[in-house]
């Protein structure tokens, strides 16, 4: 069942499997980076203010 | 006399088969506490959707014509139609979740980003196993440990999997204590496991904890429109609790909203386990690759940690890497309890969960990421 399974690969399905891999998981790190500078410049500005 | 033996007549196997899941998942609820609060639902859903000729969906009765079924219209409606009740949900998660040891200790928000590592490998997976991208895409969104965002993932694929995907997804959240540890050892070391990790949070002002949600929203949904609903609804749950002034909405959004909501999401769920769909081989290769979506979202992780240790002079606890996915408090206690039990003394588990708190926002932008994605690949 499983040979038959690997021989119903879809190439381009897999070819879009493996961008949506680095696509995706790139994606999802610069959007989590850019939160994280937007934290780092409102907790630091908010850290200025109270000062 | 027929009409009374008319039911007894129309059971399958295929119907009792369901039965005795739908009664495995009440007896995992109740006896071993596995997500009681949608498994028994869904566990009960999944009885009533399989008797025959059930009123509970949509029937056609002779001389009367259609008549609809209260499961599959709060199906339609509450699910379908615009994905209503896990977005509803996420009101109320996101006015429980407290962000405050993420924003004191930001650089751990890259560990959720590298712990939905999982989701995209099994997609790949999915599609080596004969599984179409839109099929694949859902059954990868399992890797996200959130139940709402896979519901609403594979909702919007129109994947044909939904039921088998929700039961997956909430079913693995309750192992999480069983399958991280597993991954975490055979990926670390003791040496890298006792790994010391001060914990010296920055300050958070009420400001910034008003501001984080507002900004999350307009950055996430200005570089993946397609994540606006998951993200906004999250976020303006976590702006209700942290505003000051809606105490009351923020309780009840906690309390009230998310109960109630819960309550029909698992019931209305079980449309989607009808036994001619959920009785089939894809359903436990579907369980299967769940359960992998797990492991490697675990295994990304931590293997972010031990690559960025490379280039830190104080090295990160690499078992905070596992603590990135959304099975949000389960992971963080489950990255407490192995660091102590390798270290008395050494406690990791604000660091933990503020991992844990980072990866209930990237699963959700990992779900508006394949949102955005996948539908231009078909």
């Amino acid at each position: 069942m499983m040979f038959n399974a690997l021989l119903a690969i879809n190439q381009t399905d897999l070819s879009h499997a493996l961008e949506l891999l680095w696509k995706g998981w790139l994606g999802v790190f610069v959007v989590i980076a850019l939160i994280a500078i937007m934290v780092r410049l409102i907790v630091g500005s908010s850290k200025k203010s109270e000062k | 006399m027929e009409f009374l033996v008319e039911g007894i007549l129309a059971i399958t196997y295929k119907e009792v088969i369901m039965w005795v899941i739908g009664g495995i998942l009440i007896y995992l609820a109740i006896k071993k506490d596995f997500e009681p609060a949608l498994l028994l639902p869904m566990g009960f859903g999944a009885i009533l959707v399989n008797l025959p000729l059930s009123g509970v969906m949509n029937q056609t009765m002779e001389g009367v014509g259609e008549v609809n079924g209260i499961i599959e219209w709060l199906f339609n409606v509450g699910i379908e139609a615009s994905e209503a009740m896990p977005l509803i949900l996420f009101v109320g998660i996101g006015a429980m979740i407290d962000f405050g040891p993420l924003l004191s200790n930001p650089k751990m928000f890259l560990f959720g980003a590298a712990a939905q590592f999982g989701i995209f490998f099994t997609v790949i997976l999915a599609v080596l196993f004969g599984f179409g991208l839109k099929d694949a895409a859902a059954i990868g969104i399992i890797g996200a440990a959130d139940g709402p965002t896979s519901i609403l993932v594979s909702q919007v694929l129109r994947s044909n999997y939904i039921g088998p995907i929700a039961v997956a997804a909430y079913s693995y959240m309750a192992l999480v204590p069983i399958i991280q540890p597993m991954a975490i050892k055979l990926v670390t070391t003791k040496k890298e496991r006792q790994i010391r990790m001060p914990y010296r949070p920055a300050s958070v002002s009420r400001r910034a904890r008003i501001l984080f949600p507002i900004f999350v929203t307009i950055i996430a949904g200005l570089v993946a429109p397609s994540s606006v609903s998951l993200v906004g609804f999250l976020m303006f749950g976590n702006l209700i609790r942290e505003c000051g002034r809606l105490d009351s909405l923020s309780q009840t959004a906690q309390k009230e909203l998310a109960n109630l909501v819960t309550l029909f999401l698992g019931i209305t769920i079980a449309a989607s386990m009808k036994a001619e769909n959920f009785v089939s081989l894809q359903t436990l290769l579907i369980m299967g690759l769940g359960l992998l979506a797990f492991f490697f979202d675990t295994v990304g992780g931590v293997l972010f940690a031990k690559f960025l240790n490379l280039f830190l002079r104080n090295k990160i606890n690499p078992m905070i890497g596992a603590a990135g996915i959304s099975a949000f408090p389960m992971s963080a206690r489950v990255v407490q309890k192995l660091a102590l039990k390798e270290d008395n003394q050494n406690h990791l588990l604000m660091h933990a969960v503020g991992a844990n708190v980072s990866g209930q926002i990237a699963s959700v932008i990992a779900g508006g990421i394949i949102l955005g994605l996948v539908p231009g690949m078909l």
